[in-house]
């Protein structure tokens, strides 16, 4: 986990490096019309993503050519990436990088996706916030290590999907703090939120966005952000970070997105200033900051540093909770 | 009782048996819920339980099957369809979606239920023209298409 | 709260929105027809439409593909017996026998007003209960879902005539449904290391195989002997008995749409195949279940379209969607920038109000433009057999590729095909594979959530008041069948010794 937040700075300074190198580089548009491929069905967060970078990117006249997302879901994402993986050098298709694209290979014992494809850009990322009932005893996260080491695997945290980011995240705070906790996971990410809605666990993770609502609806109470700095939202200005409570715990969501294997490097430049240029663009911040999104744009080599780094983590939480195959 | 009545039964007994070996590297417990294995094991005893009551139903004649044969005639017309659904799945990503199903349309009707010709092309032209248009043109659904149509 | 309605309605009602609201319905009932391709599926092709649109715009039209896809799906269950969703398999069953005794237009028809009727009622809910409503489903979570789907398995069993050969095909359809990952963990299961295999086994391609396809080959057998269903103009409509056996099927059917609609884990499937199954404990003719029972499909299809509307509840008061259709609609919120959340009721009022109201107008549109096609449509069964085969074949193969975008679901179909034609051959009934199948990941899943909330240990299912009632219910409809059973064969028995 240290290692990504090493990569931040050097990140900063490479960007800027490299963003010249970029320039330099030749560009070469791809001609015809694109795929946007997703592995999440529509209404998947990473679906999400791509439909407004798709959407951006045509309105503002970034992209001239025809985009279209396409939700190729199921298999744990495996669809999708497969899909493009069969298509070695193609310059229409790009694959959307959430994390099953990175976990569903450990899992499976299948080689890595992200070790072949052509990365393109890091597109959002988002810090995630712990939560509890709001009538819970538990008012902070030293609590929840308090109550955990007295009875190991006695708080439950409802999660979106084994494997998932929560999951991880989970995997991240027992080795920090120690303890055990029980992760149960759903079919989906809501899913596990209508079971914390119920009543009937202690434990959930959400992005700023969901936290938000479920905090300021009073039906979540927020013990933790898992970021370096505190949110300066009202709602989060009183939320303190891990490491403040003395649990060396950062980490955030994010999504990507890359080309098939052995795409052609001025085609990948290209879609790296493309997407820098929407995100860029006034209407994409607006969307980040109604989600409370963060953006980091990193692109090319310095996004496929970060993904490697992205794998690492994954890879070693999945292995020691047993999952990695 | 006839030895074919059996075929569904022995078919779960066999399934059965594929779950309960294809399993074997899994847990059926896994701390304190049921692991992977857990419900492939109750399926199985499950599966052979429902499959040994059958065969028993069927050999005391509670149960009965009353197979209808397809005559030669029948047989041949459903065979050589199958062969002609399998012929548009390994074709269409070959030539395409509509060439491969208008293809199969034209080859159903004409030769295999025996149609004639001018009746059996309108059909073919009308449900090639309704995929390409609802589904190609309006859904704009990525239906292979290698030779561009 | 009446004037918050009232206001929504005059957003519905605004000429722009209006023309939307009719093109979604339009739009739904069309793709929702494709044999393969249902509601959910529908919206997700249709999604690019909504783009520039005012976000309730955008959200009454997707919310008009959702229902009035429900709406059309009705057509190819009943015309060709292949169901867009897994909701619309009771429908398929006796739906299309009615088709074949030529009553295709009373079938649709009378699903037509079914689902207006539930429909109607549901979004009355919505608009009236949706707070308290959302909290009760909430009680339900794995222990209670595990126990549904169990009861929905078991009640399965007694779908078609043998109960062992219904059985039989239930287990098959859960022993399909282990292929692939486990749906907990993610590791691999029967896949055999074959990425085929390890995507799992969708709903859509067995659906497509077992009944499109499957029954097709059948037919194609006996094609010299198949005449094309000769339908009279006055069979095309609801006779007054008809309206007479299917008015409380309605209520009944409605109501537990509703309440299944609103647990975020439960879907339209469920629901249906509860109301099927609760309507012929109620019916006057319950033999003619599984053979072309109006009153069956008007509670199945009530309670589809109550459901995918009582979905609404938990989408709108808490921001967690009950099925894939309302995941799309959440997610065009977000795409417009909208934050769902257990908020938004209040901050984006007039959002949801609208898209209440444009659901009552939405519903009456599908009502005016289904009533007077239904014998249109039903006359499509004129063309001569020997031509829909081979169209019904291609058509939903197509179906099945555009629904995952993958050819080897197109290889999964006729794998199926075949499978469901031995069945056939066999005397065994399908309805219970496909349902078995779509249930199987639910009652998997929720055990295993329930003995990890409960620590492991099996009480859970007494401690709580609900699952505690279902509990009983899964008690006797193991004990009741086992009972009545043993009581008939006593009978038989005694009788024979009389006739010695």
């Amino acid at each position: 986990m240290l290692r990504r937040t090493f990569t931040f700075g050097t990140a900063a300074l490479c960007g800027a490096l490299l963003a010249g190198t970029a320039m330099a580089q030749d560009m070469r548009a791809p001609e015809g019309p694109i795929e946007f491929t997703v592995g999440s069905g529509a209404g998947g967060s990473p679906d999400v993503i791509m439909r407004t970078y798709a959407q951006i990117m045509a309105e503002q006249g970034i992209v001239p050519n025809a985009i279209v997302v396409q939700n190729r879901s199921g298999g744990g994402h495996s669809n999708a990436y497969n899909h493009v993986l069969g298509l070695p050098g193609d310059e229409t298709t790009l694959l959307t990088l959430a994390s099953p694209v990175f976990t569903t290979p450990i899992v499976q014992g299948t080689p890595s996706v992200i070790d072949q494809i052509t990365p393109i850009a890091l597109l959002a990322e988002s810090e995630l916030v712990l939560l509890t009932t709001p009538d819970s005893p538990l008012n902070s996260l030293q609590d929840v290590v308090a109550a955990a080491t007295e009875a190991p695997g006695r708080v439950r945290v409802a999660g979106g999907s084994s494997g998932g980011n929560d999951h991880i995240l989970t995997g991240l705070l027992e080795t920090a703090s120690g303890t055990t906790l029980t992760y149960i996971p759903h079919e989906s990410g809501s899913a596990g939120r209508a079971t914390f809605l119920g009543g009937n666990v202690e434990l959930h993770f959400a992005t700023l966005s969901e936290a938000l609502e479920l905090i300021t609806s009073g039906t979540g109470k927020p013990l933790a952000i898992f970021s370096e700095e505190r949110r300066p939202e009202e709602a989060f200005a009183n939320v303190a970070t891990a490491r403040e409570q003395g649990v060396d715990v950062v980490y955030t969501q994010f999504w990507g997105v890359g080309g098939p294997a052995g795409l052609d490097p001025a085609v990948a430049a290209w879609w790296a200033d493309k997407f820098a240029k929407a995100a860029e663009s006034p209407q994409f911040q607006e969307w980040l900051d109604a989600n409370l999104y963060r953006a980091n744009m990193l692109t090319l080599g310095d996004a496929g540093t970060y993904f490697a780094d992205g794998q690492q983590t994954f890879r070693d939480v999945l292995t020691r909770i047993g999952l990695a195959k | 009782m006839r030895l074919v009545e059996a075929i569904p039964a022995l078919f779960m007994l066999v399934l059965a048996g594929i779950i309960v070996f294809g399993t074997a590297g899994l847990n059926h417990w896994d701390g304190i819920t049921p692991g992977a294995r857990f419900f492939p094991t109750i399926l199985a005893i499950a599966g052979s339980a429902v499959a040994l009551v059958l065969l028993w139903a069927q050999w005391r004649g509670f149960e009965s099957v009353i197979l209808h044969f397809p005559t030669r005639e029948a047989a041949f017309r459903v065979g050589t369809t199958v062969a002609a659904l399998v012929a548009l799945a390994v074709f269409t990503p070959l030539v395409g979606f509509i060439p491969a199903l208008a293809a199969f349309m034209a080859v159903m009707l004409l030769a295999i239920l025996r149609q004639r010709p001018l009746p059996s092309l309108a059909a073919t032209v009308i449900v090639s023209g309704f995929v390409k248009l609802v589904f190609i043109h309006w859904l704009s659904v990525p239906l292979p298409m290698p030779l561009g149509f | 709260m009446i004037d918050q309605l009232l206001l929504g309605f005059a957003t519905a009602l605004e000429p722009q929105n209006l023309l939307f609201i009719l093109l979604g319905v339009l739009l739904g009932q069309i793709v929702g027809a494709l044999p393969g391709l249902g509601p959910s599926a529908g919206m997700a092709l249709l999604l690019p439409l909504t783009f520039g649109l005012e976000p309730v715009t955008a959200v009454m039209m997707l919310a008009g593909i959702m229902y009035g896809g429900q709406y059309g799906g009705t057509l190819t269950s009943v015309l060709i017996a292949v169901p867009g969703e897994a909701s619309g398999v009771m429908t398929a069953v006796d739906g299309n026998a009615m088709a074949r005794q030529g009553r295709a237009g009373a079938a649709l028809s009378i699903s037509a007003i079914g689902s207006f009727l539930a429909g109607i009622g549901a979004v009355t809910a919505v608009a009236l209960l949706a707070p308290p409503l959302a909290s009760f489903g909430l009680k339900f979570n794995a222990p209670e879902y595990f126990l549904l789907a169990l009861l929905g398995v078991l009640a399965i069993g007694s779908l078609g005539g043998s109960p062992i050969k219904s059985l039989a095909a239930a287990v098959l359809g859960l022993m399909i449904a282990l292929i692939g990952v486990d749906p907990l963990t993610g590791t691999p299961r029967l896949s055999f290391d074959q990425p085929l295999l390890m995507k799992g086994i969708d709903f859509i391609p067995v659906v497509i195989g077992v009944f499109g396809i499957a029954e097709v080959l059948a037919s194609l057998e006996r094609i010299e002997s198949v005449k094309p269903i000769r339908t009279r103009l006055r069979d095309m409509w609801l006779t007054s008995n008809d309206w007479a056996v299917c008015r409380l099927s309605i209520v009944r059917g409605g109501v537990i749409g509703l309440f299944v609609g609103i647990m975020p884990g439960a879907g339209a499937s469920i629901a249906s195949l509860l109301a099927y199954l609760t309507e012929r404990k109620f019916s006057r003719s319950p033999e003619t279940f599984g053979k072309g029972a109006i009153d069956g499909v008007a509670a199945a299809e009530s309670a589809n379209n109550a459901a995918s509307h009582g979905a609404a509840i938990p989408m709108l008061s808490l921001g967690i969607p009950g099925s894939a259709s309302t995941a799309i609609l959440l997610a065009a919120l977000i795409l417009h920038g909208i934050r769902p959340g257990p908020q938004l009721m209040t901050q984006e009022s007039a959002l949801v109000w609208g898209l209440i109201a444009s659901m009552f107008v939405g519903n009456v549109f599908l009502l005016i433009l289904n009533l007077p096609l239904a014998p249109v449509f039903a006359a499509l069964l004129r063309i001569p057999y020997v031509y829909l085969a081979p169209s019904i074949l291609g058509i939903s193969l197509v179906g099945a590729y555009a629904a995952t975008l993958d050819i080897s679901t197109v290889w999964m179909s006729l794998v199926f095909g075949l499978l469901g034609y031995a069945m056939i051959k066999f005397g065994i009934p399908r309805p219970p594979l496909v349902l078995a199948l779509v249930l199987a990941s639910l009652m998997e899943t929720s055990l295993r959530q329930a003995l990890l909330l409960s620590f492991g240990s099996p009480m859970i299912f007494l401690e709580r008041p609900i699952s505690a009632l279902l509990l009983c219910a899964v008690a006797l409809a193991i004990v009741l069948p086992v009972l009545t059973a043993i009581r008939q064969r006593r009978f038989a028995e005694r009788m024979k010794r009389g006739a010695r």
